[in-house]
C-alpha cells in the first residue's frame, strides 16, 4: 500500500470518526437571556442561542465548580471588563432571594425597566441609599469616595440628574451602580430602584 | 538484519522509555489538555515534567541523547532514536497547540485544536513505540513489518508490543490519577477503547509474522490507531471550562 493512499483512507476515516464523536457528544443549544453591559439604548437581541449549551461544571483555578444551579445571561458588551466580564462571555448569576441580602461590591444583573430589547443589564454596585429624597449627594460621595473613580461636582451632578430624570421609579431604597461608557471612556453613576435587582454575577466563561 | 541492541533490549528500552512515558503521560496531562501552561500547584510530577522536558530540548536542538553515546554504533538505535527525535517535534506541538485558555468565547478553536491535538497524540505515540515504521535500507523502502519476521517472537514482544503496551498503561493511570485527584467523578467507559486498540495491534503484528502478504497488517494497524485515536479523544472532549470568579 502506498503511504499516500495509506493517508487519505486514514485521514478520511477518522476525520469521520472525530466529527462523529463531536456531533454525537455536542450539548443541545440553549437559549438564554441577554445582559447588556453598557448603555441601555446600545440595540442588541433580546436572547442568544449558546449552540454549545451551558456547562454543568466549570474549572475555576483548578477547583471544580458547579453551576447548575445559577442563571445564565449572555454579555453583551464591554462596560465591566474592568470587574472581568467581556462581551459575548456567559455569566452565571445568583438570583437574589430577598431584595436585603447584598453584600459586599457585587456586580448586580438589574432589570431594563421598559425595555427596547434586551431586559437586563449589569452594574457595579456602590452602595445603597435609604431615599432619594432630601439625600445629600456630598455625603455619598464622602461615604464611598474610594469606590467612585471621577470628581465630586461630576459625581453630584450625575445623580441629580438621574434622580430628577427617573423620579417616579426610585421610590424606596436606591441601587447607587458604577459603569464604565465605552465611548467617553470614563466611569458613570446612576441609581435604581432596588425591586429591579435580579442577581449577583458569580462566575463567567 | 539483527535488531538486538548491544545492552539488554529491556534495560535499553527502559531507558528509551522512560523519558517517553514521562512524554506521554505526565508532560500531556489527558483530563485537561488545554490547561497545560496555566498555573499548576507544585509537585514533585512538575519537576520530573520539566527534568524530561528539558532533556528532550536537549535531544532536538544539541543532538543530545545520553543513550546514543552508549549506542551509537548500533544500526537500530539510530533509527530508533530518528524516529524518537520526529516524535519530539509532534509532542511538542502536542503540547502547545492545545495550550488555550478556554471559555465561551473561544470554545470554536477549542474543539479544533482538540482534534488536532488528538491526530498529533497519536500519530506521536505510534512513532514513538513503533519505530522503524518506514525505514529506509539499501535504498529500498521497508516498514517495520517486513522485518517482524525476521525476529524471534520474543525480541517482538519485547521491541514492538511492550512499548506501546507500557505508555497505554501509563496513559490509562494517569488518566485515573488525574481524573480522581482534581475530584472529578471517573468514568471508565472509554477503557474499552484501550482493550481494542491493544488486541488489534497485536493481530497486525500477527498477522504480518503468520501472513507473506502485509495487508492485513497494515489494515489491523490502521485500526488500531483510529482506536487509539478515539480513546484518546473521549478522554478529553469533555474538558471543563476555565471560569473566572466575579469578586465582589
Amino acid at each position: 500500500m502506498s503511504p499516500i493512499l495509506f493517508g487519505v483512507v486514514f485521514g478520511s476515516i477518522m476525520l469521520f470518526l472525530i466529527v462523529d464523536i463531536l456531533t454525537k457528544k455536542a450539548p443541545i443549544p440553549v437559549t438564554v437571556s441577554v445582559a447588556k453591559a453598557g448603555k441601555v439604548t446600545d440595540p442588541c437581541s433580546i436572547t442568544e442561542s449558546l449552540k454549545y449549551g451551558v456547562p454543568q461544571f466549570i474549572n475555576v483555578d483548578g477547583k471544580r465548580i458547579d453551576v447548575s444551579k445559577y442563571v445564565v445571561f449572555y454579555v453583551h458588551g464591554e462596560s465591566m471588563g474592568k470587574y472581568k466580564i467581556h462581551d459575548k462571555q456567559m455569566a452565571f448569576v445568583e438570583p437574589l432571594a430577598s431584595t436585603f441580602e447584598i453584600s459586599g461590591h457585587p456586580v448586580l444583573v438589574l432589570r431594563i425597566i421598559n425595555p427596547n430589547d434586551a431586559g437586563y443589564k449589569l452594574r457595579k454596585f456602590v452602595c445603597l441609599i435609604d431615599s432619594i429624597e432630601n439625600t445629600n449627594w456630598e455625603d455619598v460621595y464622602e461615604k464611598n469616595k474610594d469606590r467612585i473613580s471621577i470628581p465630586q461636582n461630576d459625581f453630584i451632578a450625575q445623580c441629580v440628574k438621574k434622580a430628577s430624570k427617573d423620579k417616579d421609579c426610585l421610590t424606596g431604597k436606591v441601587i447607587l451602580s458604577e459603569t464604565y461608557d465605552v465611548t467617553a471612556k470614563k466611569d458613570c453613576y446612576s441609581l435604581h430602584a432596588l425591586s429591579t435587582a435580579f442577581g449577583t454575577v458569580e462566575y463567567v466563561v | 538484519m539483527d535488531l538486538k541492541p548491544s545492552i539488554h533490549p529491556l534495560i535499553a528500552d527502559l531507558f528509551l522509555n522512560t523519558k517517553l512515558h514521562f512524554l506521554i503521560t505526565n508532560t500531556t496531562p489527558c483530563c485537561y489538555p488545554i490547561r497545560q501552561l496555566e498555573v499548576r500547584p507544585f509537585r514533585l510530577i512538575n519537576l520530573l515534567q520539566k527534568t524530561t522536558q528539558i532533556t528532550i530540548l536537549l535531544q532536538i536542538f544539541f543532538n543530545y541523547s545520553p543513550q546514543k553515546n552508549h549506542l551509537i554504533n548500533h544500526a537500530d538505535f539510530i533509527i530508533r532514536n530518528n524516529f524518537f527525535d520526529f516524535s519530539c517535534y509532534i509532542y511538542f506541538f502536542c503540547t502547545f497547540a492545545p495550550a488555550m485558555k478556554s471559555n465561551y468565547r473561544n470554545i470554536n478553536k477549542l474543539r479544533i485544536r482538540q482534534i488536532g491535538y488528538v491526530f498529533f497524540w497519536s500519530l506521536g505515540l505510534f512513532i514513538a513505540t513503533f519505530y522503524g515504521l518506514f525505514d529506509k535500507i539499501e535504498g529500498v523502502n521497508r516498514f517495520a513489518f517486513d522485518k517482524m519476521k525476521e525476529i524471534s517472537a520474543l525480541n517482538l514482544g519485547e521491541i514492538y508490543l511492550f512499548p506501546l503496551f507500557m505508555a497505554m498503561t501509563l496513559f490509562l493511570l494517569d488518566f485515573v490519577h488525574e481524573t480522581m485527584s482534581q475530584g472529578r467523578p471517573l468514568t471508565l467507559t472509554f477503557s474499552k477503547w484501550f482493550v481494542i486498540c491493544f488486541i488489534v495491534f497485536v493481530l497486525a503484528v500477527a498477522c504480518s509474522v503468520l501472513f507473506n502478504n502485509n495487508s492485513w497488517g497494515w489494515f489491523f494497524f490502521i485500526l488500531s490507531w483510529l482506536a487509539l485515536s478515539i480513546l484518546k479523544l473521549s478522554s478529553i472532549v469533555e474538558t471543563e471550562i476555565s471560569g473566572t470568579k466575579i469578586e465582589r
